[in-house]
């Protein structure tokens, strides 16, 4: 073997076999591709498990502007995670995805309490832009679920995925540093952001939980468009929904038993702060208000919520029946230099 | 509502003295919980305070913000150990990076009772 004695040479030799080695995957991964398969079922074939039972994605995947057909087909995928053993969201076709239905696939998949035994994969879709936000969310699971390549790898690039069962403050900075760095290019406070996040953590801690279950796992992640300036916070979890986890005062339990009182005008009055705590005590039940005030206070915009068979635009302040509800809660809000900085680039 | 500190007064600046990222209402919900920083340093410069019969000013600033339930469970607990007035006798806040927030801390001190 012939020896490399300049250290010039030797970075050149490593770079051309680095480059070699990563046209080898992208032509491996673009075969699979063009035969459906992600690296990671080529792996599962080569480990002799079953074929999955696959589930095609709608075209526009996304909670927040296709409700209706993400919670279809996310129900169909729990559903069938149920029976399976390993279930694949197919999104090889898809025009358009939003990150949230990528953390509410994860949620699902590791959801314990709802005794999700099998492996949810995804297909990721062949559009190339779409393929790079996709492997840029870093959604690679350790646990139930195998994305793309099959490797394990922590967010990198525009996207921050994390979750816990705790409510911690500072898991809500690191997301909005990350924010604010890749967004506007420094480290910046965003005061309603983070009461938001808080109020989203404490609201998974403290009753999204049904009685007999583990804690329920929140999920997080903050994608940032840089070319907008935009960045899109979400937060999931698969718990029992706001609607089953407040007390409802009995003229209103008449009124939704006999279809008089409607699940989007609950959302509405939780709110507001029209509805108490399930606690019972008058000084409790001030979080999804709290989120609300700091929506009209212009500390973020585009607020959305979806949770059991409500979907909640506050922005255009739309309140829609779902015809099928959603497994838990989830909530999506932006924060854009054009409307959250001034001229000297600090908070509004 | 801004209101300036006095070199003078006794004073607790939560970001500084207890932690940049407030956390829950209690302990076992999360680190840095609005129970931890009522029983660890607001109660006890409270009574100091109370003792001493001057005011105690809290400085709100420099956090990455607060959610609802830390400060009900901080305030609000504290005026379920003694009384509403008594609290907001004593207790003065300085909030220049949200001034909203005063008003709403004087609100769970007002409405803090046990039903």
């Amino acid at each position: 073997m012939k020896k490399i004695r300049s250290r010039r040479k030797y970075q050149e030799f490593q770079q051309k076999k680095h480059h070699k080695r990563e046209a080898r995957r992208k032509s491996h991964a673009l075969r699979l591709a063009l035969w459906k398969l992600t690296i990671g079922e080529w792996k599962m074939r080569a480990d002799g498990l079953p074929t999955p039972d696959v589930v095609p994605a709608p075209e526009h995947f996304s909670l927040i502007h296709e409700p209706v057909k993400a919670v279809e087909h996310l129900n169909e995928i729990a559903r069938r995670a149920e029976k399976s053993k390993i279930v694949m969201s197919d999104m090889s076709h898809v025009n358009n995805f939003s990150t949230d239905v990528l953390i509410a696939l994860i949620a699902y998949a590791n959801d314990g309490n709802r005794g999700n035994k099998a492996k949810i994969l995804v297909r990721s879709p062949l559009d190339p832009e779409l393929t790079d936000k996709y492997h840029d969310s870093g959604i690679y699971g350790d646990t139930n679920i195998r994305f793309g390549d099959g490797s394990i790898r922590p967010a990198n690039g525009t996207i921050f995925r994390i979750s816990d069962t705790e409510v911690k403050g500072e898991i809500a900075k690191r997301l909005i540093t990350f924010a604010t760095n890749h967004v506007f290019g420094t480290t910046q406070k965003l005061k309603g952001v983070y009461a938001t996040m808080i109020e989203c953590m404490n609201n998974t801690v403290n009753h999204a939980t049904a009685e007999g279950d583990d804690k329920e796992v929140w999920w997080a992640t903050v994608y940032c468009d840089t070319k907008r300036q935009i960045a899109f916070f979400n937060f999931l979890d698969s718990g029992i929904g706001i609607l089953e986890s407040i007390k409802l005062r009995w003229p209103d339990v008449f009124l939704r038993s006999v279809g008089l009182r409607d699940s989007p005008g609950l959302l509405r009055d939780v709110l507001k702060g029209k509805i108490g705590s399930r606690t019972g005590l008058s000084y409790r039940g001030n979080g999804l208000p709290e989120i609300y005030k700091r929506f009209k206070r212009g500390q973020m915009s585009r607020l959305i919520i979806v949770s059991n068979d409500v979907y909640a635009d506050l922005e255009k302040d739309e309140y829609r029946l779902l015809p099928k509800p959603f497994r838990g809660t989830f909530f999506h809000w932006e924060i854009s230099y054009d409307k959250h900085f001034d001229r000297r680039g600090r908070p509004n | 509502m801004t209101s300036t500190l006095t070199d003078a007064a006794d004073r607790i600046r939560v970001a500084k003295d207890f932690s940049e990222v407030p956390g829950p209402r209690n302990r076992d919900e999360g680190p840095n919980s609005g129970q931890q920083f009522l029983e660890e340093l607001l109660a006890p410069a409270f009574k100091n305070a109370l003792d001493a019969k001057a005011d105690l000013w809290i400085d709100l600033d420099g956090t990455e913000g607060y959610a609802t339930s830390f400060l009900e469970s901080a305030f609000g607990g504290l005026a379920r150990r003694y009384s509403p007035e008594t609290v907001l006798s004593i207790l003065r806040f300085k909030s220049d990076e949200e001034p909203y927030l005063v008003e709403e801390i004087r609100t769970y001190i007002r409405e803090a009772t046990d039903k």
